[in-house]
């Protein structure tokens, strides 16, 4: 196992010796060396992402009034009938398009009233808020856990010649988690360092709730990045939604048909979100063409999940 | 997360958290009274992990809450309590062992969707290994297990090694 690490050794670290680990036994400090790990920038991924699916796929956004939801309900005789609706109508659905009938009525802050057939709960903290409009408060059991971030720009190692003309350094060559905390190089010249949970009820109004979080952030980060200039003023507040049992709720929500979750990753989001991606879009593919009693989902990687693990169904 | 000892480490947290804060209040005042204020806070002390956790119920219950806000944290509440107090070993080790996988696909389909991308990648920021840091050794020889036990590419080394490493680092470079 060390020979394989000494190989790697230029791999590491060295802002690590930053920390003040010397008044520790050292004998009791260990550090786990995860080499399969990756690490990058979700938003810059998300943000090409987007791009991509809006160009290649037609997918559209709506922001402002026009994509503030304001209301979501259901047409009554969807409720009223019993499951065993869920196969009939998903092969008429499949078979003759004419046969769709709209089941979910979503309200915008504009006014305006569209008409859907299934409808996907992945609001992020406000899931839950939206499930209970659709009385399924149970099967979407998540609430907001607040953290922090703070990032940090430096042009450590570069000289006033390279600054000038606009040459980038990369602040860690590895990502590193202590205490909790997470700090990893999110491009050129930046770095950020993240943590925290908090439960403070939601955004809207905890956002003045006070914490230690930002003073021990600007702690942690002036101690790794000792050129940079860090301020606590800059720590910025993130809400996570956090699900009981620490696994993301994906699946269909059986008490009502058409309805979808995709929520609680809690910390874990961009760890986990591409993989539970998949099994959604698996879950809703079966629905629409009518494929029932589906046991697995099965992912890239050589991975099956049972679906009932990460079903909405599973806290009821 | 969700086991006994989360239970726990949010309530030791969350009494951590107020007192540290009313000890910050009182050497704020001592230092605007010219009076001898220094060391009083833990927290500015590397000898001691900060709090991770805090709870403020009166904020996710209180008048500041709407009803349907109320709901959903007792809602949760009930399903962590639940989730956290009758949780065996063998239902923790099983959760964790669900994350590694779905963690374990989420990084196929996302070196799939970089495509070889150097400039996503440079946008990105993309990078390869993470350290973790412990401060006790258990901690650490557990999550070691742990990870290995699930077929991921960990390794060990003591901090000493990793101190000895950096000498190997100047030597090559």
């Amino acid at each position: 196992m060390f020979p394989t690490l000494l190989f790697q050794a230029v791999q590491l670290e060295p802002r690590i010796h930053n920390l003040p680990i010397k008044n520790l036994p050292s004998e009791e400090m260990v550090a786990v060396h995860r080499k399969g790990d990756y690490t990058a920038d979700c938003a810059a991924f998300i943000k090409d992402l987007t791009n991509k699916i809006t160009q290649e796929y037609g997918v559209e956004y709506k922001s402002g009034p026009q994509g503030k939801i304001h209301g979501i309900s259901t047409a009554k005789y969807d409720i009223e009938e019993s499951s065993q609706l869920i196969g009939i109508k998903s092969k008429a659905l499949a078979t003759d398009p004419v046969a769709k009938k709209q089941r979910f009525s979503l309200r915008t802050k504009d006014g305006r009233s569209h008409d859907f057939d299934f409808v996907v709960l992945a609001a992020g903290v406000n899931t839950p808020l939206f499930a209970r409009m659709l009385s399924i408060g149970d099967s979407c059991p998540t609430y907001p856990l607040r953290g922090y971030s703070l990032t940090m720009y430096s042009c450590d190692g570069l000289n006033a010649e390279e600054i000038k003309t606009g040459q980038s350094t990369n602040l860690l060559n590895q990502p590193i988690k202590i205490d909790d905390m997470y700090c990893s190089s999110v491009g050129a010249n930046m770095a950020r360092i993240a943590g925290f949970g908090e439960l403070v009820g939601y955004r809207d109004k905890a956002t003045n709730v006070p914490s230690l979080a930002p003073k021990v952030l600007t702690r942690y980060g002036k101690t790794l990045f000792p050129e940079s200039n860090i301020k606590e003023a800059n720590a910025l507040q993130c809400f996570r939604p956090l699900s009981p049992d620490d696994l993301p709720i994906v699946g269909a929500v059986r008490s009502v048909p058409g309805v979808f979750v995709h929520s609680g990753h809690g910390t874990l989001g961009w760890t986990l979100c591409l993989a539970t991606s998949e099994c959604l879009a698996a879950a809703l593919t079966d629905e629409i063409i009518g494929i029932e009693d589906q046991k697995m989902f099965h992912l890239p990687g050589d991975v099956s999940v049972e679906r009932a693990r990460l079903s909405p169904d599973r806290f009821l | 997360m969700s086991q006994r000892n989360t239970l726990i480490k949010i309530m030791k947290d969350t009494v951590r958290e107020w007192y540290e804060e009313r000890l910050e209040m009182l050497q704020n005042w001592l230092q605007k009274e010219n009076l001898a204020a220094d060391h009083l806070l833990r927290l500015d002390n590397f000898d001691y992990p900060p709090p991770y956790f805090a709870l403020h119920l009166f904020r996710c219950v209180g008048p500041s809450a709407s009803w349907d806000e109320r709901a959903t944290f007792l809602t949760f509440l009930t399903s962590f309590l639940k989730t956290s107090l009758f949780s065996t070993e063998h239902d923790v080790h099983e959760r964790g062992k669900l994350i590694y996988q779905l963690a374990k696909s989420n990084r196929v389909l996302f070196l799939g969707a970089m495509n070889g991308s150097s400039v996503l990648a440079s946008k990105t920021g993309l990078s390869r290994g993470f350290i973790s840091l412990y401060r006790s050794k258990q901690d650490a020889i557990h999550d070691f297990q742990e990870g290995e036990s699930f077929g991921e590419e960990f390794a060990l080394l003591s901090y000493e090694e990793v101190s000895e490493m950096r000498v190997k680092i100047f030597i090559l470079c």
